[in-house]
């Protein structure tokens, strides 16, 4: 080996080196497991409404949980995390018991609970998703509630406070595993400029019919501007979900055991949203929500989308919020549900984690300056729901009309993510154009994944 | 006894002291740091993987595992009707595509730049350093940056518009998705091959080419028979790092298309394997797609070395 060859052997021995270094730091920084994480902010909120709850969630929390150290973990990595901080923070300055909650949100939460439970690191409890709750209770990192917390919580009582599709979402075979805490139905955002300017009126205390969706849609289709931005990605398949069910059809049966997608409510609705995108916005797609872009850069009328947005959009000042319109017979929301649930078995953190959760459910009003809707029904029907959230009153109804799918392990993905979603996605993306087909396909993999999980989750 | 013969005794005394000492401690204590992380990050993930491939696995359930042999294989490569046959040959022909796409600019515009920069003129430091900077960045950052720029709504789209032409769905139809993320993919990476190049072209002697100069060769001549015969070991060398790093795709497809990245075929075979092991919980399928992958590399890499000569300088 000469001198030359040596040299340039360490020079690019050293680059690659150096590269490594690089690729490592950038993707690994972020592995740390935050488990004892302060709590970010230690002042009290001052904007929000005296805890009416405090004295009556003291009294039924046992003195196991006196001076417990509470880390909840969630997904809520946008604005609306820092308001549960907040109230978390208010708990803990506020409660008797010395109880203190922290809480942390995680981007990719489920890979953080999957690494934690590798490695024995779980918290104490953590904001859940109501369709991750199956899955994650089959794979061990949820834990039952203890009839404890249960009764801390209210016992029998508190089920009456939820919609019945919600309270249930929170059961895996037959065990309580989670507490509702909000609804997140779709909702639809409109230019209020745009709509006065053409004359068209809102209706406030239902939703628009079909016939006023389509004129609306038509009247503002014009000029450069699109009378709705249609994305693909979670806005279509959202979408596609609720629509289905509005001409009375469903993605899957009530035990969760069957894709029933590929229905003729099914053809129908993807044909209504392909007919509508070609119309409106033929070339708006891809992740990173570029339809919720258009509309606050004013080059559409309406978009719907997640409720997550509310706090962006609270700050332009053209922007109305309303229920999303009824296009079948029958109206049907699509809506996701953040629940409360535990990943500790000892007895005395479950108690602690319970009187969190009560005064966190009763207080839950203010939650719905996240931009959520309470699940609890004392909360929605407290009157200082409009002055906290206006946004969000004006949306609250739909919350009786989402639908949550079973608690069934691995369901949502099965159904959507590998299923309809892709057809949907094909279909608007021009990629195919036999509607039925592609839906029937992607029914058949979708039952071939039930199937597989049903047998690995028996 | 003579000079030299006393020399000749005493080296043959040294010489077979040293056979019976050659061997010592030194060089493994040297490898032994880098042994150690090679054990616990590639060679045990490597062989517990192959074990996870015999298994109906999930690293959260130890107590639903059962042995499943190689059904797991069976399904990538025989059972056509399988959930992941498909899709697994599917993202596989993805990646050949972008193979073909990304390799011979990442190879050969990194050569030319790097040729460009080779000269002495002011300001090619800074040159040099600013066609390596994005190299320093993350692929999220990198990914994002481009998604921004690509989208419907985004600085792109909005010119377009602006100048009168008809918006095109960068991110959501081919070969514009293509075109996009390999785009990417060469403003992130070139400055690396590009510099790798450079320390190889400064080590060609200015000799070479005054002499061809005066037997009235040009530029393009000497080009192609001065320099790239002697850059041939570093050139088979980055076109194998690039093939591998192409294969490798993940970050630039996942972030700016993301879920589409199934309907319009820029699902890269990494992605599978992330959808299949960490989204889908079925870990054993995706370790024996991790397997089969390897050892596709592997051929194509040996069938690289073959085709483009040894590493040996001529």
């Amino acid at each position: 080996m000469t001198a030359k060859v040596r040299t340039w052997c360490w020079m690019v021995v050293f680059a690659m080196f150096a590269g490594l270094l690089a690729a490592c730091g950038a993707s690994g920084g972020s592995s740390t497991a935050p488990t004892s994480a302060p709590a970010s902010g230690g002042s009290p909120s001052a904007t929000s409404a005296p805890a009416n709850g405090d004295s009556t969630a003291s009294n039924s929390c046992p003195p196991s949980a006196q001076n417990q150290q509470i880390t909840m973990w969630s997904p809520l990595t946008g604005p609306d995390g820092d308001e549960m901080t907040e109230l978390a923070n208010q708990f803990s300055q506020e409660n008797s018991m010395g109880i203190r909650v922290t809480h942390t949100a995680q981007p990719d939460y489920l890979q953080k609970l999957n690494t934690a439970a590798v490695g024995n690191s779980l918290p104490e409890m953590t904001v859940i998703r109501a369709s991750d709750i199956g899955e994650m209770t089959a794979r061990n990192v949820l834990k039952p509630m203890s009839s404890e917390a249960l009764t801390i919580l209210g016992g029998d009582a508190l089920a009456e406070q939820f919609p019945e599709a919600v309270w249930a979402a929170g059961e895996y075979k037959g065990q309580r595993i989670a507490i509702p805490l909000d609804v997140h139905p779709i909702v639809l955002y409109y230019n209020k400029d745009m709509f006065a300017k053409a004359g068209i009126t809102m209706p406030t205390d239902r939703p628009m019919t079909r016939e006023e969706f389509e004129q609306a849609v038509d009247a503002l289709n014009k000029d450069g501007i699109a009378g709705i931005a249609l994305g693909t990605a979670y806005q279509s398949g959202a979408f596609f979900q609720l629509l289905i069910r509005q001409f009375g059809g469903d993605i899957t049966n009530a035990e969760g055991t069957e894709a029933t997608y590929n229905s003729e409510q099914g053809v129908q609705a993807l044909t209504y949203i392909r007919d509508l995108k070609a119309k409106t916005t033929p070339q708006v797609n891809g992740a990173g929500d570029p339809e919720v872009k258009l509309f606050q850069q004013q080059r559409a009328a309406m978009v719907l989308h997640g409720p997550w947005h509310i706090s962006d959009m609270v700050k332009l000042p053209f922007v109305g919020f309303a229920q999303i319109p009824q296009i079948g017979d029958k109206y049907s929301v699509w809506g996701g549900s953040h629940q409360l649930a535990l990943t500790t078995e000892d007895p005395a953190k479950q108690a602690a984690a319970a009187c969190w959760i009560n005064w966190l459910s009763e207080n839950s009003v203010q939650w719905a300056k996240a931009g959520q809707v309470p699940a609890r029904a004392s909360a929605r029907d407290d009157s200082q729901l409009a002055t906290i959230a206006a946004p969000v009153a004006a949306f609250a109804d739909e919350a009786e009309s989402v639908v949550i799918l079973p608690s069934v392990p691995g369901l949502e993905g099965a159904l959507a993510g590998q299923g309809y979603e892709v057809a949907v996605n094909a279909i608007l993306l021009g990629q195919a154009q036999d509607i039925k087909a592609a839906l029937d396909e992607a029914a058949a993999k979708s039952n071939q994944i039930i199937k597989d999980n049903a047998s690995k989750y028996q | 006894m003579s000079q030299s013969q006393s020399a000749q005794a005493r080296s043959a005394a040294v010489a077979s002291t040293n056979k019976r000492r050659r061997w010592s401690w030194a060089p493994y204590l040297f490898i032994l740091p880098h042994l150690l992380f090679f054990t616990a990050f590639l060679a045990y993930p490597f062989f517990y993987g192959i074990y996870i491939s015999l298994f109906n696995f999930d690293f959260l359930r130890p107590e639903y595992r059962p042995f499943v042999g190689l059904e797991n294989y069976a399904n990538l490569l025989v059972n056509r009707n399988s959930i992941q046959f498909t899709d697994f040959w599917r993202s596989l022909g993805n990646t050949g595509v972008f193979l073909l796409y990304s390799v011979p600019p990442l190879v050969i515009l990194a050569l030319l730049l790097a040729v460009l920069l080779n000269g002495k003129y002011p300001g090619r430091n800074l040159f040099r350093g600013l066609f390596f900077a994005p190299y320093a960045l993350s692929v999220t950052v990198a990914a994002v940056l481009w998604r921004w720029l690509f989208e419907q709504g985004g600085l792109i789209d909005t010119w377009m518009i602006n100048l009168g032409l008809s918006s095109v769905s960068w991110l959501g139809s081919q070969p514009w998705a293509w075109l996009a993320i390999t785009i990417c993919t060469i403003w992130w990476t070139i400055g690396f091959n590009t510099v790798i190049f450079l320390a190889a072209l400064q080590d060609i002697s200015e000799s070479l080419y005054e002499a061809a100069a005066i037997d009235g060769a040009n530029a393009v001549q000497q080009f192609f028979s001065i320099t790239i015969p002697l850059l041939r070991p570093v050139l088979i060398f980055v076109l194998t790092i690039t093939v591998l790093a192409s294969a490798n795709l993940f970050g630039q497809s996942h972030i700016m298309t993301g879920a589409q990245s199934t309907v319009i075929g820029t699902e890269s075979i990494i992605q599978r394997i992330y959808s299949e092991g960490i989204l889908q919980n079925r870990m054993g399928s995706a370790a024996a797609m991790s397997i089969l992958v390897a050892a596709m590399l592997l051929i194509i890499t040996t069938i690289n070395f073959r085709i483009f000569g040894s590493t040996e300088q001529q």
